[in-house]
């Protein structure tokens, strides 16, 4: 039983996608999203905590750039929904233009293999369309900072040939 | 291009402390420590030494209102109750005693055994973050008296005003009110919290003598953060606490019991096994009734404890890295009543800490020194009014020095933390305590922890050995060596997304344990006295767990876990309680928008009753003459509770512990007789309070 469930919850590469791409499979709350199965764009991961005061200050930030279309947002907190609610409002309200994800209860697996073993908060990576890691940081980013790595990372990583990945969501 | 990452140094010098528990510290860009628990579950921290993290809000999911119920019920941990009468508890770590137990305040070890004995159920929850626990000697660099590990509060620093009321009412008379505030202002936090729980005394099998003490506890505390004084940031806090408990004769009127000193007020046909003769016992030798005539005094003991304690640290940038500086203070006062003997003591603990931590090239450093101070003066007299003033008095001082090395190696994939320290205790010499730590990173999901040390610890009285009962003329001490832990443990633990699970292995050996007798008798006067020897032969204790979380969908989680252990020792009075070879733990977490709810279930197995409490030495008897069981059943125990978030502010919950409402008095009593017919009232291997129901509202600004 304990390999069958190992082996359901290892995150499966899209079609297409590079040997290096980053999966996850997270929740929001209702269901399990599935990195892979997302439409592929360069993609924001944003790790962060309601009681980590850098976190709070970037998330503003983040969603003015989801708001801007080019890429995708994805924060991931690392504590539970009921938290969230704790947030201060202008966080909860930046976090109604994102997607909100939330980390396991033992964080350490997804944090390390996006670049974060020692799970210091916050930390960001942007992904190019194949989900390969572009660029990162470990700590707060400025704008400078998260658009000259989401300008660099879309221009990388593009399928070409491979066929399109599945548009749905698993339910 | 990715940008560099933190190299495992800069990020060990943000998270290695002298002590290895040191609160979170926010840099200049990061906040460290997201490893600790996220949700309701316990999790490995992501730390070389292996160490469970507790959230407040895993802590609040669980109904908990002390920290001896925030703790119980997880594998190798558990809280050990040592008297049906008081009620005195203590946290147990892999099953070792627990006064090997250290229990630190923000990395500050300011409890000695006369606090933890009633003091643990007075610590307070307010303002906390989490609760950080290291299993193994030597876990604390600072507190190498923690033999069988630490148990860290880590106080939270409030990031803005906040205003918390909880309050919850429960069975048996129970109420808490819990108070919180917090206001922030430009480089700084103040925070304010109080306590007030009470539960009156529960008598499960209706003799007349109760197996849960009714208290009235108060806790009050001042806290403050100051971002920057000079260089330093300061963290420090001001804890009072004031109890009073009592158990034995029901109810909470302290004096009337105290005089009441005649008589039978109790039924001794009640219960299980119980006496024919409700008037006393069966004499085991004779067959014939024991009558009862101490009046409530003789089984009561009543225990008023008042507590100060003050803790504050600093830290500042030295050179490339820190300088630490701490201060501990603590004055304890014990008044109790033992059934007619009286106790009064009184403590006071010191403890100082400088240490620096600084990169070496690739190494990161730490040294430093601390000093303890610990002294006890008691006052009293034994059940027949005869003084017995300062028989178990001490002074201890404790100066050591500490030394400790991070490196990693094979580019982070492996880190090493070996430290050793050096005590001269003012008793018992120089000790040295070394301690290796190896954290060897597999890859994203699997880890593999190493520990080995040792540790060391001062037995301090017959007091702590028996929380103050001192029906005795003298102490006799026989003991010259402090008490030495070995210990060594592995963990190997996976994380994914939705699977994870630890699995550890623990092997501690104890030489030099403390033993108490306490029927010996002065040859010469035949006055009763009490031994304090040490034992012979080493005591083992080996054992595993495992623990598997998974995420069946985005709503429900489950746990499920389970230990094994292993005992051996040859000396009676070593290991005192009785304690189960396996556990095994099941729980269910559900989270849904307003709604989450948690149910857990604990099976405790059989417990050989007759090796631990030394059947072949002092065979022990039930009120009716017939001998106790050999061997405890195995057991359930179910608890639940429910919350639902009304709004952004308001909360309600409900709750119910030990839902099937199993006793251990349905099956056996607490109370029992040794072959002259003396009493005495540690049969103690269940659960001593049936089902608990609570429901209360919590109120967050």
């Amino acid at each position: 039983m304990l390999i069958a469930l190992w082996a359901s919850s290892m995150p499966a590469h899209g079609a297409g996608a590079s040997p290096t791409a980053l999966d996850f499979e997270l929740s929001d709350g209702q269901r399990f999203v599935r990195l892979a199965e997302l439409p592929p764009q360069p993609t924001v991961v944003n790790f962060w905590r309601y009681d980590c005061p850098p976190c709070l200050r970037e998330m503003p930030l983040l969603a003015t750039h989801a708001a801007h279309g080019q890429v995708r947002v994805i924060t991931v907190a690392l504590h539970r929904p009921a938290e969230t609610a704790m947030a201060p409002s202008g966080v909860r309200q930046a976090l109604s233009s994102v997607m909100t994800l939330y980390a396991p209860s033992t964080p350490q697996g997804v944090l390390a293999r996006f670049g974060n073993p020692h799970g210091a908060l916050p930390h960001t990576v942007v992904l190019a369309a194949d989900r390969s890691l572009c660029a990162q940081h470990t700590g707060e980013i400025d704008s400078a900072w998260l658009a000259h790595a989401t300008q660099n990372c879309s221009a990388h990583g593009t399928p070409t040939s491979a066929p399109a990945a599945r548009q749905q969501i698993n339910p | 291009m990715p940008r560099a990452r933190l190299t495992p140094i800069a990020l060990a010098l943000a998270l290695s402390w002298p002590n290895a528990h040191a609160a979170d510290r926010e840099l200049s860009e990061v906040t460290v420590g997201s490893g600790r628990s996220v949700g309701s579950k316990p999790m490995l921290r992501d730390e070389i030494i292996t160490t469970e993290s507790f959230s407040a809000r895993d802590i609040e999911k669980s109904g908990a209102t002390t920290l001896t119920e925030a703790i119980d019920k997880r594998p190798g941990l558990s809280v050990q109750t040592e008297c049906s009468i008081c009620n005195v508890r203590n946290i147990v770590l892999n099953n070792l005693p627990g006064r090997y137990t250290t229990l630190l305040i923000d990395g500050i070890p300011i409890f000695s055994s006369v606090s933890t004995a009633y003091g643990l159920d007075s610590v307070s929850l307010g303002g906390l973050e989490r609760i950080d626990i290291s299993r193994g000697a030597g876990t604390s660099l600072v507190a190498p008296e923690a033999l069988a590990g630490s148990v860290n509060i880590v106080t939270r620093r409030p990031l803005e005003n906040e205003l918390m009321i909880n309050q919850q009412f429960g069975s048996h008379g129970h109420a808490n009110t819990e108070l919180f505030g917090a206001r922030t202002f430009d480089g700084g936090a103040l925070t304010a919290n109080f306590n007030h729980n009470r539960h009156d005394t529960v008598d499960d099998d209706h003799n007349k003598v109760s197996e849960y003490s009714g208290y009235k506890r108060s806790i009050g505390g001042i806290g403050y953060f100051i971002d920057d004084l000079g260089g330093f940031k300061l963290k420090g806090r001001l804890d009072i606490v004031d109890e009073k408990r009592m158990g034995g004769a029901m109810g909470s009127n302290y004096n009337r019991v105290k005089t009441d000193g005649t008589g039978n007020p109790f039924d001794w046909s009640r219960g299980k096994h119980a006496s024919p003769d409700p008037s006393g016992w069966i004499d085991p030798s004779s067959g014939t009734v024991i009558p009862y005539d101490d009046g409530r005094a003789g089984m009561s003991e009543i225990i008023f404890t008042d507590r100060k304690q003050f803790i504050t640290s600093a830290t500042h940038k030295l050179g490339e890295g820190n300088l630490r500086l701490a201060v501990g203070y603590a004055h304890h006062k014990q008044d109790s009543f033992y059934e007619k003997a009286l106790y009064k003591a009184e403590q006071t603990q010191y403890y100082f800490e400088a240490s620096t931590q600084q990169p070496v090239g690739a190494t990161l450093v730490t040294a430093g020194t601390n000093y303890r101070y610990e002294d006890l003066e008691s006052t009293g007299t034994d059940a027949s009014g005869t003084p017995n003033d300062g028989i178990d008095n001490y002074k201890y001082r404790t100066p050591g020095v500490f030394l400790q090395a991070y490196h990693a190696f094979l580019d982070g994939a492996v880190e090493v933390n070996a430290s050793v320290r050096y005590d001269n205790h003012n008793v018992f010499g120089g000790i040295t305590s070394p301690r290796l730590n190896v954290l060897w990173t597999h890859n994203h999901e699997y880890s593999s922890r190493f520990g080995a040390g040792r540790g060391f610890r001062a037995p301090t009285s017959f007091f702590e050995q028996d929380h103050g009962i001192l029906d005795t003329s003298r102490i006799v001490r026989q003991i010259d060596k402090a008490e030495v832990s070995d210990n060594v443990s592995y963990t190997l633990s996976y994380a994914s997304d939705r699977l994870a699970w630890a699995g550890s292995l623990n092997y501690n050996r104890i030489k030099n344990m403390a033993l108490l007798d306490s029927g010996a008798t002065d040859p010469d006067t035949g006055d009763a006295i009490t031994l304090f020897t040490a034992a012979r032969r080493p005591v083992t204790v080996a054992g595993g767990d495992i623990t598997i979380t998974y995420k069946l969908t985005p709503q429900w989680e489950t746990t499920v876990a389970a230990e094994r252990f292993n005992y051996r020792f040859s000396e009676p009075g070593t290991l005192a309680f009785a304690r189960p070879e396996t556990r095994v733990y099941l729980r269910l977490d559900y989270d849904n928008g307003p709604w989450t709810g948690m149910v857990r279930a604990t099976w405790t197995g059989p417990m050989d009753l007759a090796k631990f409490y030394d059947y072949a030495n002092n065979p022990r008897y039930n009120m009716d003459g017939t001998p106790k069981r050999n061997t405890s059943p195995a057991y359930w125990i179910t608890d639940l509770r429910g919350e639902y978030r009304i709004d952004r502010q308001w909360s309600a919950f409900l709750g119910i512990d030990n839902v099937f409402d199993f006793n251990q008095a349905d099956k056996e009593s607490m109370l029992w007789i040794d072959g002259s017919g003396a009493l005495d009232v540690t049969q103690i291997w269940g659960p001593n309070r049936g089902r608990f129901v609570y429901a209360g509202v919590k109120f967050a600004l």
